[in-house]
């Protein structure tokens, strides 16, 4: 079994990004003591609009995301259930969210309490619903966004219809905290957040190459980063690092596993608490996993711009591609066409999206990563977007004559993990790519 | 140096079945015993049962190959191989025009769907809950008093099926004390529990694309309510059950040996 070299787990941008995530659980305990306004928010509306207003958000769903990393969730899951009556067949994100109100052990670093919530329904009412509790529970108001689903075209009526929804929830943000959102602050978090995206593409593009330097799953935290972190330039700059520490690995010809004998995409969350062992696995039998559907789509590969970056990228090329947008007026010229270009870019997230346009994602991502087999996980924490997994499979697996894996776990609730099971299924995964590869 | 040999050992949770085939691919030894919880001691007895009776030795083997879920212990194998790809080979082995295997254990079920050669193309399994397997014969068995060898000749004798609500064997059987209770003749209870896990192999197997020839094995097989019963909820005529039914898993092991 061949041992991955340290480097490959990319040890100063981890050490970058704790020191990000640590600061910003700080700001969370200044924003209680100088009674900052705090918001809990669902990860599906767009927070940084609200960070243009200076309100401090915190997010629930991530803060139990990293406790069940930790593997710290099971006391939290078992007493909702035994305590709270909070029913067994609610997911485990749910609970989660539900937990970081009630359940409090010092596993973790304690989050202040909100002013307000704010939900959106993007493809599942479950999470809604349980910032509706969450919110009853501290006695607070929840501000909600309702986005439709899109089946295929992402229409006009949809963006009107949404628009409206956001500008609904930022005048009540407006109202309760006296402070106005205007074009000029929210462009430039705007811009912050593609200013991202777009090194976060260049980032996964680097995986394009054979053998993968990096482990997709290994990059899943810094997705999660970008979502949930207030963009100032010290994220900028963690992922500034991250471009650079990746090329860099990738120019000494260091990779996860030098004898790459598979690529897999990984489909859907990672299991949060299992990380080693599915490394272990994927060690054992030479797999890297060089792309996953958190992945930006190779489609929308951004053309915008046109701005090229180049190694070693610095905070002056991202001030370049910074005034390249600004110049582009891709952003809208007032607020209302801010809003309408960031809703549209919302409604077409996968999450929001049907069967089909995830299909052609997975297309398009298997075609550009060069993969050999995709891995879909069927998460217990996500049943909307498991739902369709059972006939994304059948097809790629007809049309595409590849092997794939579909097994069933959960992201965020530890107790729901079968080792055994899920390694005979692994496993039998592993003699299907054999065999598909000597023929 | 080898004989040209591969032997297949199949340890199941319940028992353990080797095979032997020469250089032709024939078969030259079979031999079953239970596993008893002991997956060390099944495996070096069926091996050492038969080093004896053929004047072998270990080294006489080109490949032993190990599967089942006790296919990691097996101390003296050379590899191991999950049972999904061995009953896809063993299946293919008994006829090449076999497409769906249907495994229905006393611990798991599973469906696999398999190439002309004897590849894995797809499967599914069930090996989280007891209803869709034996286990679910085995206490109703229990629980009126029947052997369980006795219950496929009973479900014959009925065509009536009763909705069996729950979805957990736990909760089943005690709707079935209460089915009883209130009347219903036991021949239909028990044909009831068959279709109901008739069902859910046919559920599982509703998310492959399953074609004829459709081969039975596993532990179940040999329960004639149940071919039966799965022959109506594929609607076909004809569903294979091979004479050698307990010992393909290893026959599949022991031809991997030829890869």
């Amino acid at each position: 079994m061949s041992k991955r070299n340290y480097l490959t787990k990319l040890p100063r941008s981890l050490h970058s990004a704790n020191f990000v995530l640590h600061n910003n659980y700080k700001a969370y305990m200044e924003a209680q003591k100088s009674k900052n306004p705090i918001c809990w928010v669902d990860v599906n509306f767009p927070s940084f609009l609200l960070w243009a207003m200076d309100v401090t958000t915190i997010f629930p769903q991530m803060h139990s995301a990293f406790q069940a990393q930790r593997k710290s969730v099971k006391k939290m899951m078992h007493e909702l259930e035994s305590k709270h009556e909070i029913p067994h067949t609610i997911c485990g994100e749910v609970k989660g969210l539900i937990g970081c109100a009630i359940y409090h052990d010092n596993s973790a670093f304690h989050i202040p309490d909100p002013d307000f919530l704010v939900t959106a329904n993007t493809s599942c009412n479950i999470v809604s619903k349980g910032f509706r509790y969450t919110a009853q529970y501290f006695q607070k108001d929840l501000l909600f966004a309702d986005f439709p689903f899109s089946y295929g075209e992402v229409t006009k009526e949809m963006i009107d219809y949404s628009t409206a929804q956001v500008f609904d929830v930022i005048h009540d943000v407006e109202r309760r905290t006296g402070r106005k959102l205007t074009y000029e602050k929210a462009f430039e978090w705007t811009e912050n957040i593609m200013i991202l995206f777009r090194i976060w593409e260049d980032i996964c593009k680097i995986n394009t190459s054979k053998p993968a330097p990096v482990d997709a799953l290994d990059l899943y935290l810094f997705s999660s980063i970008m979502v949930t972190v207030p963009s100032h330039e010290k994220v900028v700059q963690l992922f500034i690092n991250l471009y650079n520490e990746l090329k860099a690995q990738e120019k000494a010809n260091l990779k996860v596993d030098a004898n790459e004998k598979f690529r897999i995409l990984w489909h859907f969350l990672p299991i949060y608490s299992e990380k080693k062992y599915f490394q272990k696995m994927f060690d054992q039998n030479h797999i890297s996993v060089a792309s996953a559907s958190f992945f930006p789509n190779p489609a929308d590969w951004f053309e915008a711009w046109e701005y090229e970056f180049t190694y070693p990228l610095t905070m002056d090329q991202v001030d370049g591609a910074r005034k390249k947008l600004r110049d582009s007026g891709d952003l809208g010229g007032n607020l209302e066409e801010l809003v309408r270009i960031v809703v549209e870019g919302l409604l077409k997230m996968d999450v929001n999206t049907s069967i089909n346009q995830k299909e052609q994602t997975l297309r398009t991502l298997i075609e550009s990563f060069d993969i050999d087999g995709v891995v879909m996980h069927a998460d217990r924490s996500c049943r909307t977007q498991t739902l369709p997994m059972h006939e994304l499979k059948n097809r790629l697996s007809a049309d595409l004559n590849m092997p794939v894996l579909l097994f069933d776990s959960d992201s965020m609730d530890e107790r729901f993990f079968a080792p055994s099971q899920i390694t005979t299924r692994f496993e039998a995964f592993v003699e299907m790519l054999n065999m598909k590869k000597s023929q | 140096m080898g004989k040209n040999l591969s032997c297949g050992i199949d340890i199941g949770s319940t028992t353990t079945e080797i095979v032997v085939l020469d250089k032709d691919k024939k078969l030259i030894f079979a031999d079953r015993t239970l596993t008893a919880g002991n997956v060390k001691k099944a495996s070096e007895l069926v091996f050492e049962k038969c080093l004896k009776e053929h004047n072998l030795k270990e080294d006489d083997f080109d490949q032993i190959i190990a599967t089942g879920y006790g296919r990691k212990y097996v101390h003296f194998s050379t590899h191991n191989v999950t049972e999904i790809s061995c009953y896809a080979r063993g299946a293919n082995y008994v006829d090449p025009d076999i497409k769906t295997v249907i495994d229905i254990g006393g611990q798991d079920s599973k469906v696999i769907s398999i190439t002309e050669k004897g590849d894995v193309n797809d499967f599914v399994m069930n090996d989280k809950c007891a209803a869709g397997t034996g286990r679910f014969l085995e206490m109703i068995a229990k629980t009126f008093g029947f052997q369980l060898s006795d219950l496929g000749t009973l479900a014959l004798q009925s065509d009536t099926i009763i909705p069996i609500s729950s979805i957990c064997a736990v909760f089943a059987e005690s709707e079935v004390i209460s089915l009883t209770s209130q009347g219903h003749e036991k021949k239909d209870i028990i044909n009831s529990i068959h279709h109901s896990i008739g069902e859910r192999v046919h559920g599982m197997a509703s998310r492959l694309t399953v074609e004829e020839k459709i081969m039975f094995c596993g532990g179940v097989a040999a329960n004639v309510g149940m071919i039966r019963t799965l022959k109506q909820l594929f609607e076909i005529d004809e569903l294979i059950i091979p004479e050698n039914v307990e010992i393909i898993g290893a026959i599949g092991a022991a031809m991997y040996g030829f890869n």
